[in-house]
């Protein structure tokens, strides 16, 4: 391999097939993971966001969601950037 | 007491009973007493990788029904000494062997060789658990793609839940060159995704398709990169140390070429 391929790959336009791969991949085993279809997932995170937002203010874009295993036991992770403080807390009604 | 391993994938034709015949004859080269099991019942072909073929008289269905006894169904190996087989019955269905059947057979062969090597079948059903439920550890072979990937991920999964532990991943039919132009998931990538320890990466080699054919694992010949991977395996099986980056995917490639296409990915 030569220096001009490598950036040739770095640069090169679109989405190479192996990163599509890997981004379905991880889609798929999260559902294959946690046992729930698309809808269910999403779903269950527009409930729990719900939650949230009555506490903080969070970068909807940036929520991510993992699923992960580890010895026979299935982890849910979710990880939600928070801003600060809602701007109206319904809490305080 | 021997150590029972399966060898399963959830994907067929990913290369399973390749791993099996290869790691087989690797670990009774370096004097270890194996055994290698055909749990692929109904559809038998260890003996025919491991060019043993003409030589099954009995099955692993014939020691369960009591035709005959466990020690007169293994096949010894006609090159490697301390290799034997216990070879699947081909006209049955996997209903044939009991999950307990099973474990008596795994428990009996450790008592005698070092290393019981259990081929398992494609899917996750009954015969995957069947070859799976005597085994101490599993080994998983997945290739780089997708759905190949998935189905591993499943039975890791399964592993886990019948409490064999976390099983060690091996990938194969790696192309580095595929890997590099970005059009293959690389290790980092399969890594990322599946999270268990990498056995071993077995590069797409001809040589294997050649040595299939002629009944005589490609681990038997010298200047394979396959072959050196199965050895590398092998070796890492028994505990030593050997680092993963080990075959140069093109002969002109530097280390940092061999990292990159290897690794490849992101
Ligand atoms: N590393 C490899 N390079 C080239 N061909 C391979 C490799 N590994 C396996 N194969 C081929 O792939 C096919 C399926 O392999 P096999 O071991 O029978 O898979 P499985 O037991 O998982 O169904 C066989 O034809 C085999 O020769
Ligand atoms: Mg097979």
């Amino acid at each position: 391999m030569n220096l001009f391929s490598l950036f040739r790959n770095f640069f090169r336009k679109g989405e190479r097939s192996s990163q599509i791969a890997k981004s379905r991949l991880e889609i798929m085993l999260k559902h294959d993971r946690a046992e729930l279809t698309r809808s269910e997932m999403m779903e269950m995170m527009d409930r729990i966001l719900m939650v949230l937002r009555d506490y903080v203010s969070y970068d909807r874009n940036r929520v991510e969601m993992k699923v992960k295993r580890e010895k026979g036991e299935t982890f849910l992770f979710i990880s939600v950037p928070v801003i600060g403080k809602p701007s109206s807390r319904s809490l305080e009604r | 007491m021997g150590e029972v391993y399966v060898i399963t994938s959830g994907k067929g034709g990913v290369g399973k009973t390749t791993v099996t015949a290869n790691l087989g004859i690797g670990l009774a080269l370096r004097g270890s007493r194996v055994v290698t099991i055909d749990a692929d019942i109904g559809l038998r072909n260890l003996d025919v990788v491991l060019g043993l073929e003409n030589r099954v008289v009995f099955n692993i269905v014939d020691v369960v029904e009591g035709n005959c006894r466990l020690e007169q169904a293994l096949v010894r190996d006609k090159r490697v000494e301390n290799l034997f087989l216990l070879p699947a019955a081909q006209t049955r269905t996997k209903e044939a062997v009991s999950p307990e059947q099973m474990i008596e057979v795994c428990s009996k062969l450790r008592e005698v060789f070092d290393y019981v090597l259990i081929d398992s079948p494609a899917g996750i059903e009954a015969g995957f658990r069947n070859a799976a439920i005597g085994a101490d550890k599993g080994i998983v072979v997945t290739t780089p793609e997708v759905s190949a990937v998935r189905d591993a991920d499943r039975i890791i999964g399964l592993l886990e839940a019948m409490g064999k532990g976390t099983p060690q991943l091996i990938i194969n039919r790696l192309r580095a060159d595929m890997v590099e132009r970005g059009d293959m998931l690389g290790v980092r990538d399969v890594l990322d995704i599946l999270a268990i320890p990498l056995l071993g990466i077995v590069p797409e080699d001809e040589e294997v398709i050649v040595a299939t054919n002629k009944g005589e694992p490609v681990i038997l010949r010298e200047n394979s990169e396959a072959s050196k991977a199965f050895k590398n395996i092998v070796a890492r099986l028994e505990g030593e140390d050997i680092p993963l980056l080990e075959f140069s995917p093109k002969k002109d490639a530097g280390f940092l070429g061999k990292l990159f296409k290897l690794f490849g990915g992101r």
